[in-house]
């Protein structure tokens, strides 16, 4: 009996442990969930728009077998409200290098904020198969090092 | 008489090697995976 009391006082300890692990990655380095947004309407075209100083609303079109927009040019430092809506099947947006994960869901939206901090070509990948052209299914985000604005 | 003694002072050393283990294991992988993202942000 003391020694299960033992196992579950510790287990609580290290869970608890982890969550307050989480919080500080959350409060301190920005780090969030995606969100999905199913309240308002789905838009039909990919856009990058420029909505204040070194900060950028991007919203993706993911359809079989593209992401519109295809390349987009953010300067460093950008902070990117990203959205993405899917056209036809359930498609997937990945960007390595970064923590952004989102599912492409027909009739959501999903949701989520990046910062590019380094310079170099961000490459945007489907990672849900979707059919026969998956594995080409791409798009670029060119992070520049200098002139801010010069988007597609 | 002596295995009831025996009984008493049972202490499940092995239970307990796997339980601290298991945490520890639990614990590298999930710090691992955790400061990937926290490296990426």
């Amino acid at each position: 009996m003391r020694g299960e009391r033992a196992v579950l006082g510790l287990s609580l300890v290290f869970v608890v442990f982890l969550f307050v692990l989480l919080l500080f990655a959350r409060s301190a380095y920005g780090v969030d969930l995606p969100g999905c947004l199913t309240d308002v309407e789905p838009y039909t075209k990919g856009a990058i728009e420029q909505i204040a100083a070194n900060r950028y609303q991007l919203r993706y079109v993911a359809k079989m077998w593209t992401f519109d927009p295809p390349e987009v040019r953010v300067p460093a430092g950008a902070e990117v409200d990203l959205y993405l809506v899917t056209q036809d099947v359930v498609h997937g947006l990945q960007i390595p290098g970064t923590n952004v994960n989102l599912m492409a869901v027909p009739g959501a939206i999903a949701y989520t904020k990046v910062k590019f901090t380094r310079p170099g070509t961000y490459y945007v990948r489907c990672h849900e198969f979707c059919g026969a052209g998956h594995q080409f299914m791409e798009a670029r985000i060119i992070v520049e090092e200098t002139s801010p604005g010069a988007n597609q | 008489m002596s295995a009831n003694r025996d009984k008493e002072g049972f202490v499940p050393r092995g239970a307990w090697t796997f339980f601290v283990l298991l945490l520890v294991v639990g614990l590298v992988i999930w710090l691992a995976v955790y400061f990937v993202m926290v490296n990426r942000t």
